[in-house]
């Protein structure tokens, strides 16, 4: 039984794996979301409708 | 495929730019890719661009950055990715949307985290309740603890946060009772596994904390799913207009549009702002305003709304409203307003909701624990607390508010206040202008009558007429081509509500007076200088569906009063078509201050419906104001509600949108009690275990998603 030890080992050694894994691709862009972009667009929109284009360049960093 | 003639220019985009040691950066939101050949697509119309040093497609081919040479001509690519068919919308790099887009990040970490730790701990608990005992039991146990902590710390960071603004502002809200009984259930199993005690819920825990990720996740996505997809299809990006300038056709960008201005608009092009049509007809596309696939013919004066498109021809129209002002624009202010704002409207039920909750999952805990049963005590408390779900007051309202009002704007009604539309079930009395409301807004003036006069008398009487806005001078306007545009000046100018208008002009004193008659055979008196010199024959036909409004209004047992700067002639022949015992105020020759006291009298159950200036002060006093096109420039501001299209059918339509949002939020209500009722009941009685619980809590959430859609799909 005590090959259950090496089998947790792993068990806990792939998830960690596949974690880092997740984690790279996330902090690559792989998973960017499919909505923020288009709230952007959304709200600079509202702005520019209410303010006109050159603010804009005033809220840019 | 969008045919559109306008480019983009380089000034354009000016203000999207971003400097680089390279060069430039440019942001871009590209609208209709929904599959990888549509970012080949894209990719491909780049490549041959050698100014182009590198480019990143980003959130499914939504987002595109450019880095470019300091010699790009960035007009030229979007003009390409336009000419593929997606609109392209240049963006500026907000703290706003890059904090969106890492919270999502974040989100996704944490429920990996989440997942693989609960996992792990399921293939441990499986094993202990098959039998697992001695040392791997006790092994068993402390690895799950081990793996318990990171989605504690970790991944359920917003719940132990909600929990913390919870208790801040004494609003409660569900992520209070899950964080009390996730840090109770964890003390208790720390407790156990110390003690050798069998009440260990590790695997509970994290389980239950992925589904509630995981779930609030998929929610979350839906619903900003349905949010977007009303309103980002407005969004018209950045582009030129072409308006008459310096006695020619220029292209500006559409943000510089003032009202007054002349647009003109090719087969193809999106109209960039509201107006009124100037060209003889025109063909209109108004598919992503109303949804009807079939382009609409217009005739000259029609009204014309900024996100249409014209199907034919090319077409002039005058500017009414711009920007935020336009229908469209309202709209996606009131919707967005509603997106950031419908939480106020529900916390307080949310809040009294979750105290309950709270409050019956104590003392469950309680009865089981004072006997003993612990863990009958955890197990159902925790059931309860997930299980409950106030979705309908949480989400459900917010997204009733949204679908309402694009209903509503699919009727050529915008509403400024959405919550008014449930409260016109409670109004039984509505009060009407009836110029321009319940009648033709123009008024038709005899021909033979007009050109009857000298010519000289002609521009005079125009120049009178045309210096208000008002439906009998609108009429005149007809005479314009005729006579010229060069009219005298008038001078002390005065309108007299009821009796007419007067001025002076080359040293003459003009008057134009009502003179009495039967209705649609009304006549205009002409005075100079005192002496009565003609009459003129005017007449204004009742709008088409005025019986059909009067009808429903009297089925409804609203009292309908009419309220009008005309003569009781006319009134009466409208009063003539409602029934005696529906009748309430007719009043005739009104001064707006006679409308404002009479709609003030009454009281907090009327309706106003009214068009010209002289109804504003009305309009503003009643407790819902209904505002026709008219003065558009100042009634759309101070109305609750806007009929653009002028048609009376739509004060019909709108007691019908409201009678589906009533219909709609008592359904809401009527499932979230007896899903609380009878779940939360169950949970307390150990039928539902807390993963269980987890689980079924979703598809309510759901349940109340497809419950508004179909409530408010039509009318």
């Amino acid at each position: 039984m005590d090959i259950l030890y090496i089998m947790v080992v792993v068990s806990l050694s792939l998830s960690i794996g596949f974690l880092v894994l997740f984690f790279w691709a996330v902090d690559h862009h792989q998973m960017s979301s499919l909505d923020a972009v288009a709230w952007n667009a959304l709200e600079e929109a509202e702005v520019v409708n209410q303010d006109g284009i050159q603010s804009l360049d005033k809220s840019k960093k | 495929m969008n045919t559109a003639t306008l480019s983009f220019s380089e000034e354009l985009i000016r203000p999207y730019l971003f400097a680089t040691p390279e060069g430039q950066r440019l942001e871009l939101y590209i609208k209709g890719v929904h599959c990888g050949h549509c970012v080949y697509k894209i990719e491909k119309s780049l490549k041959p661009n050698t100014d182009i040093l590198h480019y990143r497609f980003e959130s499914g081919g939504h987002r595109l950055t450019l880095w470019g040479a300091p010699q790009i001509h960035f007009s030229q690519i979007l003009q390409a990715i336009r000419d593929l068919g997606f609109e392209v919308i240049p963006l500026t790099e907000t703290e706003d949307g890059n904090q969106r887009d890492l919270e999502t990040k974040q989100n996704l970490k944490r429920l990996a985290v989440a997942a693989v730790a609960a996992g792990n701990i399921m293939l441990f608990s499986v094993a202990i309740y098959l039998g697992a005992d001695g040392e791997f039991r006790s092994f068993f146990h402390r690895l799950s603890l081990a793996l318990v902590l990171p989605v504690l710390l970790y991944s359920a960071q917003s719940i132990w946060r909600g929990s913390y603004q919870s208790l801040k502002t004494l609003r409660f809200n569900l992520d209070l009772p899950i964080g009390l009984a996730l840090g109770f259930g964890f003390f208790m199993s720390l407790y156990s596994l110390l003690a050798g005690l069998d009440h260990i819920y590790f695997d509970t825990l994290a389980v239950v904390v992925f589904i509630i990720l995981s779930s609030r996740m998929m929610l979350k996505y839906y619903v900003d799913g349905i949010y977007l997809k009303n309103l980002v299809h407005f969004v018209p990006g950045v582009y030129q207009a072409r308006v008459w300038r310096e006695g020619g056709w220029s292209e500006i960008s559409h943000t510089q549009l003032s009202v007054g201005d002349r647009l003109l608009v090719r087969r193809g092009e999106i109209v960039a702002a509201d107006g009124e049509l100037l060209s003889k007809e025109a063909v209109i596309d108004q598919a992503v305003l109303t949804g009807e696939t079939k382009p609409r013919v217009m005739a000259q004066g029609d009204p014309v709304f900024a996100g249409t498109q014209v199907a034919a021809g090319e077409v002039e129209i005058l500017v009414r409203q711009v920007g935020a002002t336009t229908r469209v624009g309202q709209y996606v202010q009131t919707a967005l307003h509603h997106v950031r704002e419908g939480q106020e409207e529900s916390f307080v039920w949310v809040s009294r909701f979750t105290a309950f909750v709270i409050l019956a999952a104590v003392v469950t805990f309680a009865f089981f624990a004072f006997q003993g049963l612990w863990e009958a005590a955890f197990q159902r408390s925790f059931a309860m607390i997930i299980i409950a779900c106030p979705c309908a007051m949480s989400f459900g309202i917010p997204l009733i508010r949204l679908f309402s009002g694009q209903l509503a704007m699919k009727n050529g009604i915008v509403i400024r206040k959405p919550t008014v539309l449930k409260k016109l079930h409670d109004f039984k009395s509505i009060c009407f202008d009836k110029t321009g409301t319940l009648t033709q807004a123009k008024v038709k003036v005899n021909r033979d009558d007009f050109f009857h006069l000298a010519p000289g008398d002609q521009k005079a009487l125009l120049a009178l007429e045309l210096s208000m806005d008002h439906p009998i001078s609108n009429g005149f306007k007809e005479f314009l081509s005729a006579v010229g545009n060069e009219l005298p000046v008038v001078e002390n100018f005065r309108y007299r509500p009821g009796l007419g208008i007067e001025g002076d002009i080359g040293g003459d004193q003009w008057a134009v007076r009502s003179y009495e008659g039967k209705f649609n055979e009304k006549k205009l008196q002409i005075y100079k200088n005192g002496e009565a010199l003609s009459l003129l024959r005017v007449s204004a036909d009742a709008k088409e569906d005025l019986d059909e409004l009067f009808r429903d209004l009297v089925q409804r047992q609203f009292k309908i009063s009419i309220l009008s700067g005309d003569d009781a002639n006319a009134v009466n022949a409208l009063a003539d078509q409602i029934p005696l015992e529906s009748r309430g105020v007719m009043l005739s020759q009104a001064t707006p201050e006679q409308k404002e006291s009479t709609v003030s009298r009454m009281g907090d159950s009327c309706i106003m419906v009214g068009d010209g200036i002289n109804d504003i002060i009305a309009l503003q006093k009643a407790p819902i104001s209904v505002c026709m096109p008219g003065a558009l420039e100042n009634n759309m501001s101070l109305a609750d509600i806007t009929l653009t299209r002028g048609y009376l059918k739509d004060v019909q339509t709108l007691f019908k949108i409201g009678d589906r949002v009533l219909g709609t939020e008592r359904r809401l209500f009527a499932f979230t009690c007896f899903y609380n009722l009878m779940c939360v009941g169950l949970a307390g009685l150990g039928w539902i275990s807390p993963v269980a619980a987890a689980v079924i809590m979703p598809v309510s959430s759901f349940t109340v998603l497809t419950l508004v859609t179909l409530g408010l799909r039509r009318v």
